[in-house]
């Protein structure tokens, strides 16, 4: 058993590049940054599964990512109570050295999700709605400026960076904008949002399920965007948008009743998250001329 | 009694300019004439004007402090190792005579008309008349077009990645050997000093020069050099980069063997290392899985070359390609001995997966268990043969085998401290 002293010298001495006594093994995000940070997992000499998990980023300017991670987990940890255990991974400490930001967390040794793990899809839906209740952070009005806020700000903002692919997302961008107004005086629930509740980042671990990934987290967000993540990653991404209401009717509309939300909003804000998916899938050459780092920037 | 008058405590705008010498400006303005009067007005007026130059340099050199305090190496004569003048055009040896040129602002000390690389020569050249045409952004988009998998080549700073296991900090001055377009020069510039990087061809090198501007690296020193005869003194490098430099070694010389040829450019390294510097390589292993079923090629261009004893490799590569077979790999082994032979010590090896190239995970090499858990845990298995690959190695002899066709090694060597 390696004392909690040792971990962090080792991990130091990871970070400034030496190897102690244990071995990593070395992996790194492949959804939605593109690598941007990096992650070891660390065994022992004779351990046959990770004992730790440590995350750090590739370059200084990316701290944030580590720092919103570490926010998040201590937030949720706090509001989880008496669930926190089997929910997330647990933090075991976070620093900085030579101004790179890192984290070490448990590593949960688990099973990943898979698309074909449908029978875990209610018990999803409960865990979601469990976080989405300990964060409701009450109702806002959806008036002008919450459009101007929490719509069009965005919207144009990450039209502004894609202006090359401006003729494809013009058009619904403004779509959305229209919906909303047409909507005024309605109400919306504001949330936490994980960010990236891809099946990939939830884990079984016997009868736990943790979810992982918090660095996109978002403290105040639109509802329904981890649900739509979720379904959309389970049951295909690029499906139209009335399709992809039609085949996920029913939780959806589970969803939106537990939290009262209008039915003429859940289109509209599938449209937002579909346009945020489609900026994560712009590929990789695009991350040297353009940050999508700080689109991620943006609250929903 | 008249009140003795008290001298007035000098400011602490005045204290910071007598720290930084311009108590002797102040002299200037207050020395008599020879006459006896005070200063003229017009002296007066140059010291003060001197002295907020002065402050305007002082406070511009604070800000400029990284490009001002970075130095950068100093080059040395290939025939005589002396300190080389730096000239408006060229580099010279004033001992020797001889000057190496500067060509678009990049130092030339390799006059050998050399390229290699993923793209073509006349590709290369148009890329680098687009991007200083239309810019990068352009340039990007053009290449991702043909090919986006290049893209991924030359922009993933994953490649270097195998960073977080060799001793370095913000003080390590780099040398990157064989440089490319760049892709591992620029995310080890982010961590330390200094990377210095060579390549012998003059096109790959401007590139990199190029990419170096655009991303505000100022500690990023770009030259064409030859990895036999490279401008710097012995004992300049806390660390030296040979990713998928070593293999081709053999064949940038005609004659010789090319593994001694190898241990040779070892050495030379070795001499460059300062005191427990540390050496990386990235290199194919010789029986790599996919060069062993064939399904990759060697560095020769065909098939099956890196397994075959070298004499029949030889004959192999002369009846089919009429060209000899310089390009060596080896076993884990082969590259412990190469590297013993050329005086290293410590030799420690990684498995790149999927390849040194495009480095997703690193395991040590003597951590089975990792190793087993990335191929039960990480690894895909999308495909039949992945599937039984994933039952088999449970068996301790096929995680050996496994190991030992592991298809690249990510080598860390160190230079003894004395």
């Amino acid at each position: 058993m390696i004392r909690e002293f040792e971990k962090v010298i080792l991990v130091e001495n990871l970070i400034l590049g030496y190897h102690g006594d244990l071995d990593f093994v070395k992996t790194q995000s492949t959804e939605g940054l593109k690598g941007k940070k990096v992650i070891f997992l660390v065994f022992g000499r004779n351990e046959k599964l990770p004992s730790l998990c440590i995350k750090t980023v590739r370059c200084a300017s990316e701290n944030f990512l580590i720092e919103k991670e570490v926010k998040a987990l201590k937030l949720v940890q706090q509001k989880l109570k008496g669930d926190e255990e089997r929910i997330l991974p647990k933090l075991i400490k976070e620093g900085m050295i030579n101004a790179y930001s890192y984290c070490i967390q448990e590593a949960v040794n688990g099973k990943r999700l898979k698309r074909s793990d449908t029978g875990f899809l209610c018990k999803i839906l409960e865990l979601i709605s469990l976080i989405h209740h300990r964060f409701a952070l009450g109702e806002i009005e959806i008036d002008d400026s919450f459009i101007d806020e929490h719509i069009s700000g965005p919207v144009n903002n990450f039209l502004d960076f894609y202006n090359f692919r401006g003729t494809v997302l013009e058009g619904k961008a403004t779509g959305i904008i229209e919906e909303f107004q047409k909507n005024k005086g309605l109400k919306i629930p504001l949330i936490l949002q994980h960010g990236d509740f891809h099946f990939a980042n939830i884990f079984k671990e016997g009868k736990k399920i943790k979810i992982l990934d918090w660095e996109n987290f978002a403290e105040i967000s639109l509802p329904m965007y981890d649900l739509f993540t979720f379904l959309s990653s389970l049951r295909g991404e690029d499906l139209p948008t009335d399709e992809f209401l039609h085949l996920n009717g029913e939780e959806i509309k589970e969803y939106s009743e537990e939290f009262n939300i209008d039915e003429k909003l859940i289109k509209p804000i599938y449209q937002i998250h579909s346009i945020l998916n489609f900026v994560k899938k712009i590929p990789l050459y695009n991350l040297n001329d353009f940050k999508v780092l700080e689109i991620k920037e943006v609250i929903f | 009694m008249a009140a003795k008058k008290r001298r007035k405590k000098p400011s602490r705008k005045a204290q910071k300019f007598d720290k930084i010498g311009l108590a002797s400006l102040n002299l200037l303005s207050t020395t008599p004439r020879p006459d006896g009067r005070g200063p003229t007005t017009t002296r007066k007026f140059y010291a003060r004007l001197i002295t907020i130059l002065l402050q305007i340099f002082r406070h511009c050199a604070g800000k400029l402090n990284p490009i001002i305090l970075n130095f950068f190496m100093d080059y040395v004569c290939l025939k005589c190792q002396r300190k080389l003048v730096d000239r408006d055009n060229d580099w010279y040896c004033e001992y020797c005579q001889i000057s190496w040129p500067k060509i678009h602002g990049l130092d030339c000390f390799f006059d050998r008309d050399d390229y290699w690389g993923e793209i073509s020569r006349d590709e290369m050249k148009q890329l680098l008349a687009s991007i200083e045409r239309d810019g990068w952004q352009k340039a990007n988009r053009e290449l991702a077009q043909k090919d986006p998998q290049r893209l991924k080549f030359i922009y993933n700073p994953g490649r270097a990645d195998w960073r977080f296991y060799v001793p370095l900090d913000n003080q390590s001055v780099v040398l990157d050997a064989g440089c490319g377009l760049g892709a591992i020069t620029l995310p080890l510039a982010e961590v330390v000093k200094e990377v210095v990087a060579f390549d012998t061809s003059c096109e790959r090198a401007r590139f990199v020069q190029l990419r170096a501007a655009k991303e505000n690296k100022t500690n990023i020193q770009v030259l064409v050099a030859s990895l036999f005869n490279p401008p710097f003194k012995k004992q300049s490098f806390d660390l030296i980069v040979m990713n998928g430099l070593l293999e081709w070694v053999g064949a940038g010389k005609i004659d010789g063997n090319p593994g001694e040829i190898q241990i040779e450019a070892l050495k030379k390294m070795k001499e460059l290392l300062k005191p427990g510097g540390c050496l990386y390589i990235g290199i194919e292993n010789r029986f790599g899985l996919p060069l062993l079923t064939g399904r990759g090629l060697d560095h020769s261009g065909l098939r099956f070359t890196s397994i075959m004893p070298r004499f029949l490799a030889r004959i192999y590569a002369k009846i089919r390609r009429k060209s000899d077979y310089r390009t060596y790999t080896y076993t884990r082994r082969g590259y412990e001995k190469l590297l013993n032979d050329a005086g290293f010590e410590n030799i420690d090896f990684f498995l790149p997966w999927p390849g040194y190239n495009d480095t997703r995970i690193i395991v040590p090499h003597r951590n089975l268990n990792a190793l087993r858990y990335l191929v039960l845990n990480i690894m895909s298995s999308n495909s039949f043969v992945k599937k039984i690959v994933k039952i088999a190695i449970r068996i301790p002899f096929v995680l050996r085998l496994y190991r030992f066709l592991f298809f690249s090694f990510g080598i860390v060597a160190n230079k003894n401290k004395q």
